[in-house]
Parts: structure tokens; C-alpha cells; sequence
């Protein structure tokens, strides 16, 4: 997943965009609005923006973003300004965050966001629209290829049988591969439920894809935060 | 409060009535004793040239003394007024009544005095005053003289009942009239009390809605003495004073709250990154997260600065600019030199101003850390002070510290003073926006000022502009 951060503040910005790596996230770190639009790509999956830039910049960014691309865009403001975010959301942001962040709150909403938008009708490429990263149908790690659409995992061309919960926990990972997915996301999304001693299950689930697809890599645990697909 | 004004103006008026009316009952009763003495005197000097000659007891004196004792007799019936006279030695003559005879045989103090006084041939002198309660009768004696030697006296006894009921009667009227008057002051009181708390009142009112939250309430301008009314006016400007410093505060804090919000995101998202880190690089992350902490720190430290440069009052003074500035220049060529940085000093050796030093070299060192934060390495800094022209005139001071460093646009320029405002080639370099804004507060406190240009060449030129003489 790549995402772009516009932020004008530089120790912020900074911050931001260690912690978005940490999960695996590619980050471009603007400082500004000119910079915002010359540095927007067609493979940015998300567009995180300040709106309090400067001059007003952020909803400069917003519409002019929002002219050229369907990009997701993901807005941060300040708690007491409601105003500015009912006009962020006009301009054509998707969503937006109160500073200060909560990781948590940031991730759900970036995964959120890209959700919404995947995947690109069939058509899309042709009609020429600006293309993401491709659609997670077919996730290959190594000898494992996950089907995401068939529902079906194969382990040198061999399927395997996984219960419910193990693919749903696989695909999920395939989803966004290398970027680190929180276990209470996993556990919401998958188990449906926000109760927390679901760490245990997750783990047994975890230790159990992993000897049915035979490889300890295909998983790849991230100490004190989630898993991700490996490498 | 209205009741102890209005209780001491009726004490004040009670004091006035009473040492007015107390001397006037006694001058009543004095009048009186008066009126008394000299009506009986008066009757017995007429007996006393009616006493016939002592002469021979012949026929002639003893039908004489007759005929004057029935006369007493009647005199006595008809006033109820014992009459006698008595002879050089004292010893009643003729008499009137049996109580009069006794007393003057047995020469009682009660007619003692007036006989003594009578027989040394003056006439008697009564009491002073006549008071209600004194029922004493009254005695009056009136020498007789025949040629030129006092043979006898002639003595009344008189009750003074009715001349006491007189003085009573007029001591009642005085104080009725006293009483109408204290009423009557008793009323007024209660108005001149209401008029001078009046203005009280208002002032009261005033504070009582300044204290519930209306910081807009003001006494009116009004009636009422001098004194309330300049305390009225005081009482206003001191309300405008706490209601500026309180809009000044708040805007203080709503300044804070937005710009500390960035900084303090950046450590929020730092912390909750620290758990992400791998254990080898969590050092790292943590002093990520303590210099994100540290920034915050010395963010408040210059708000704090700020608002304390806004609020202390230093007297300002003569003072030589120039001084100053050298000073200051001294600790700035360490900082400079480590940058490779050329301080360069010109202009008058001296320039008399007016400020306080200590606010003038705040206002100095915060436009040379400026100067020298934006400036890059091997370029220079120009400091040039130039004293009054003409001296003690309208222009001031100025020092012009001169950079070469990015300078500002035109639009950054009108927005250079503003608190926490930063030019957008700056985010990220330590400092929090609050210099310029600190030395402008600074200046205009005591008639100074600053002006931000650019420089011919690129950077920017910031004036500080100090008053020449005591603006007044």
C-alpha cells in the first residue's frame, strides 16, 4: 500500500510517516500544496492530508487533488473544527481524522478508505482510469497462491484445506500483502468482534495456516502490534 | 448603610438640640425666678415707705403699725403672701401670718439670708432659677431706711407654685418644638442618606454583575458628590482593565491551543509508534519521541515568555541605545562565529534613547536570533544603530539589522508580527514563531515599535525603533 501524506509541519509529518512504515505502508511525506499535486501518483492508494496547512492551503489540495483523481483522500483536523471538515468532505475528501492521531484510528480508517475503492471494475484499465495497485484475486508467496475469489489456497499447485477462519485470516493478510494488520483489525474483521482475549485463538489460528501451508514465513508476526503476509 | 447614615445625622441633630435647649430651660427658668424677685421686691419696697416712723411708743406708732399689719393682712388674704416686718435687730414688728412670725423669730435659713441681706440695706437677691421640682417658698426682704439708716426690713414669703407651673409649661413647649424638629431632620436624613448612597447603589449593582460574568457592566455616569462620582469613573476604567485582560487571555490560550496541537501530535504518534519499533531501535524511537517532547517544552517556554512580556511593567529610562546594542552583540558573535556567520556592527558610537533596557535588549536579541537562524554559513549580519535625527526629535532610534538570508515574500511580510506565525521555508527549524511577535511586544511597550522590509539584495531588513525622549 502507497500512500501519500501531505503535512506541513516537518517533526509531524516525520512521525507520521515512520509510523505508517512501521505498518508496512510506503509513505511520500509533502509539505505543501504545489508539492501535494506534482507528487500525486495513479498507484498512491490513499491520500492523507492536513487541512490545517497554511493559507489554506488543504482545501486547495483537496479540490485540486479531487479534479484529477478518485484517490481516496483522508482528512486531518483540528476537534473543534467542524466547519472546516463539513467543507474538506464538500471538496471531495472521503473521511477524515482529529488530531491528535490515534494509530489505531488512523490505520482502520486508511484500510477503511482503500476498501471502498477496491477493486477497479474489469474495464477500468481500458477506459484508461487511473489504475491502484492491482486487485488481491491471486496473492502468490512463494509455493503458496492464494485465490481470494475462489476461496481456494494451493500449496505447490496442490489446494489445502483450510477452515473458514484460516482463510478468512490469510486473505485478509493477502489483502494489503506486507502491510502489518493490527490484531484487534483481525480480530473485528474476521472474528467479528472487539472482545480482546481473542489474542489467543488469533494465535492458534496464526500457528495453524502456517503448518497447513507448511511455511513460517507465509505469516509473519509483527512483535506487540498484528501479522502480516510475509515475504 | 442608609440607616447608620440617617442614625447619625439624628444623633448629630439630637447633640445640636440639646445643648441649644438645655441652656434655653434653664434660661426659662432663670427669666422666671427673675420675674418673681422683682415683683415681690416691688411690692415690699412700697410696704417699706409705708412703715411709720420708729418713734415713741406713743398712741400715734401703734395705730400706724395697726393700720399696716391690717394692710398685710389683706395683702396676704388677697395673695397668699405673708408679709412682717421686722426691726434692726430682726424681730418681726407686724406680721401677716403666724409662719412668717416663727420663721423670722427663730431666724430660720429660710429667711435668714434675705433679712441679713435687707437689714445691710440692700434688697434681697433671690434664686437664680426657679426650677419645677423646687417647692421651697421664696423669701424677699426690702430694707427700710429712715435718714439714711436701715431701722428695719420689711419680708415676704411667698409660694411659687404658679411660677413653677410657668416654667413647666414652657420647658413642654420647648420640647415639642425639639420633637418637631427631630422629626422633621429624622425625615430629611432619610432623604440626604438615600441621595449620597445612590451612587453606591449603582456601583454595587456594577460590580455585582461584573462578578456574575457581564465584564461589559459600567457604573453610569450620574449624580451624587465628587468623590462618588470620581470613584464611579475609576470604578469604570478598572472594569475595562479586567475586561481586557481577560479577552487578552483568552485569545492567549486559543492562540496556544492551535499551534501546541501539531507538536503534541507528533509525540502522541511518536509514542504509540515506540511499540512498532523493533527492540534494537527503540533507543532511536524514544529519543525521537523525547526531542518531539523537548520541542513542545520550549514552545510553552516562549508562550510563556511571551505572555510574560505582554504583562510585566518595567520603567523605562534614558538609556544609550547604542549601549545596549554592543552588549547584546557580545554574546551573539559566539553563536555567529560557530556558523561562520560575519556580525558586523555600524553607525553612531552612542545614540541617547528612552526605554527600559532590559525590554530593549530582549526586543535585540530575539531579532538577532531571528537574523541569524535564517542566515546561511559564510554570508553576514549587519547591525547598524543611528542615533535621533534631530536629536531628541520625533524619529527616534533606530537599529537596522540587516541579513542576507532568504527573506520573506510580500505577502509573508504584513504577516511577519503576528504570534506563532512562520514563514513557510522555515517548518521544521527550531523555534516557534514567537520572536518577532516577543520583540514587537517588547518595543511598543514603552512608545517603541518594529518594522520588517526586505533587503535590496534577497534578505530581510528589520528595523527596531526606539522613542528618542520620554513620549509622555
Amino acid at each position: 500500500m502507497r500512500v501519500l501524506l501531505v503535512e506541513d509541519d516537518k517533526r509531524l509529518g516525520a512521525a507520521l510517516a515512520d509510523v505508517l512504515r512501521s505498518h508496512g505502508i510506503s509513505v511520500d511525506l509533502v509539505g505543501s500544496a504545489e508539492d501535494a499535486v506534482a507528487s500525486l501518483r495513479p498507484d498512491h492508494d490513499a491520500v492523507v492530508l492536513d487541512l490545517g496547512l497554511p493559507d489554506r492551503d488543504g482545501f486547495e489540495v483537496c479540490s485540486r487533488i479531487r479534479r484529477g483523481s478518485d484517490v481516496p483522500i483522508l482528512m486531518a483536523t483540528a476537534r473543534s473544527d467542524l466547519g472546516a471538515r463539513v467543507h474538506g468532505l464538500h471538496l471531495g475528501a472521503d473521511d477524515y481524522l482529529v488530531k491528535p492521531y490515534d494509530v489505531r484510528e488512523l490505520m482502520a480508517r486508511i484500510h477503511a478508505v482503500t476498501r471502498r475503492s477496491r477493486p477497479p471494475a474489469p474495464g477500468a484499465a481500458a477506459t484508461g482510469a487511473p489504475a491502484r495497485r492491482p486487485a488481491g484475486r491471486r496473492v502468490r508467496r512463494g509455493d503458496v497462491v492464494i485465490d481470494v475469489d475462489r476461496r481456494v489456497v494451493e500449496v505447490a499447485g496442490t489446494p489445502i484445506a483450510l477452515t473458514r477462519k484460516e482463510f478468512d485470516l490469510l486473505a485478509l493478510l493477502a489483502r494489503e500483502p506486507g502491510v502489518v494488520f493490527r490484531r484487534e483489525q483481525i480480530l473485528s474483521e474476521v472474528w467479528e468482534t472487539r472482545w480482546r482475549g481473542g489474542a489467543r485463538t488469533l494465535e492458534v489460528h496464526v500457528a495453524s495456516v502456517r503448518a497447513k501451508t507448511g511455511s513460517t514465513t507465509i505469516i509473519e508476526t509483527v512483535r506487540g502490534v498484528g501479522y502480516r503476509l510475509g515475504e | 448603610m442608609r440607616v447608620r447614615l440617617s442614625s447619625l445625622l439624628l444623633l448629630l441633630m439630637t447633640v445640636v438640640l440639646v445643648s441649644l435647649g438645655v441652656p434655653l430651660a434653664v434660661s426659662l427658668a432663670a427669666s422666671q425666678a427673675r420675674t418673681v424677685q422683682a415683683d415681690r421686691l416691688a411690692d415690699l419696697a412700697l410696704y417699706a415707705s409705708l412703715v411709720p416712723e420708729a418713734g415713741g411708743r406713743d398712741g400715734g406708732a401703734r395705730v400706724g403699725t395697726e393700720a399696716l399689719g391690717a394692710d398685710l393682712r389683706r395683702y396676704h388674704d388677697l395673695y397668699g403672701i405673708e408679709v412682717a416686718v421686722v426691726d434692726a435687730a430682726g424681730a418681726p414688728v407686724v406680721w401677716s401670718g403666724e409662719n412668717l412670725r416663727a420663721a423670722l423669730r427663730r431666724d430660720e435659713p429660710l429667711t435668714h439670708r434675705a433679712v441679713r441681706a435687707a437689714l445691710a440695706g440692700r434688697p434681697s437677691e433671690g434664686p437664680d432659677q426657679l426650677w419645677p421640682w423646687q417647692d421651697a417658698p421664696l423669701a424677699a426682704a426690702q430694707p427700710v431706711v429712715r435718714d439714711g439708716d436701715v431701722v428695719g426690713a420689711v419680708v415676704s414669703l411667698s409660694p411659687t407654685g404658679a411660677a413653677r407651673a410657668r416654667v413647666l409649661h414652657r420647658w413642654l413647649m420647648l420640647a415639642a418644638l425639639e420633637t418637631v424638629a427631630l422629626v422633621g431632620g429624622a425625615l430629611l436624613a432619610g432623604r440626604l442618606a438615600a441621595w449620597l448612597l445612590r451612587p453606591i447603589a449603582r456601583l454595587d449593582t456594577a460590580a455585582h454583575r461584573i462578578a456574575d460574568g457581564d465584564l461589559g457592566a459600567r457604573v453610569p455616569a450620574g449624580s451624587g458628590p465628587p468623590e462618588l462620582r470620581r470613584l464611579g469613573r475609576s470604578f469604570n476604567d478598572m472594569a475595562s482593565h479586567v475586561q481586557a485582560s481577560v479577552e487578552a487571555q483568552r485569545a492567549f490560550v486559543a492562540d496556544a491551543s492551535h499551534q501546541l496541537r501539531n507538536p503534541l501530535a507528533a509525540l502522541l504518534v511518536r509514542l504509540q509508534g515506540l511499540v512498532l519499533a523493533p527492540p534494537e531501535q527503540r533507543a532511536a524511537a524514544a529519543e525521537s519521541a523525547a526531542a518531539d517532547g523537548r520541542y513542545l517544552a520550549d514552545t510553552l517556554d516562549r508562550m510563556l515568555e511571551l505572555a510574560k512580556a505582554e504583562h510585566t511593567a518595567a520603567a523605562a529610562g534614558p538609556l544609550d541605545v547604542a549601549a545596549v546594542v554592543d552588549e547584546r552583540l557580545g554574546s551573539w558573535h559566539v553563536v555567529a562565529a560557530r556558523r561562520s556567520i560575519t556580525l558586523r556592527r555600524e553607525g553612531d558610537d552612542a545614540a541617547p534613547g528612552w526605554h527600559d533596557p532590559g525590554a530593549l535588549a530582549g526586543a535585540v536579541d530575539a531579532v538577532l536570533d531571528n537574523a541569524l537562524k535564517y542566515s546561511p554559513e559564510r554570508t553576514a549580519v549587519t547591525v547598524d544603530v543611528r542615533r535621533a535625527d534631530p536629536p531628541g526629535g520625533t524619529n527616534g532610534v533606530t537599529v537596522v539589522v540587516t541579513d542576507e538570508g532568504p527573506g520573506l515574500g510580500a505577502d509573508e511580510l504584513s504577516r511577519v508580527g503576528d504570534r506563532f506565525w512562520r514563514a513557510r521555508s522555515t517548518s521544521g527549524e527550531p523555534g516557534s514563531g514567537l520572536g518577532m511577535s516577543i520583540a514587537t511586544t517588547l518595543l511598543e511597550r514603552h512608545g517603541g515599535g518594529l518594522r520588517v522590509e526586505s533587503a535590496p539584495d534577497g534578505g530581510l531588513r528589520v528595523s527596531l525603533l526606539v522613542p528618542a525622549a520620554d513620549p509622555g
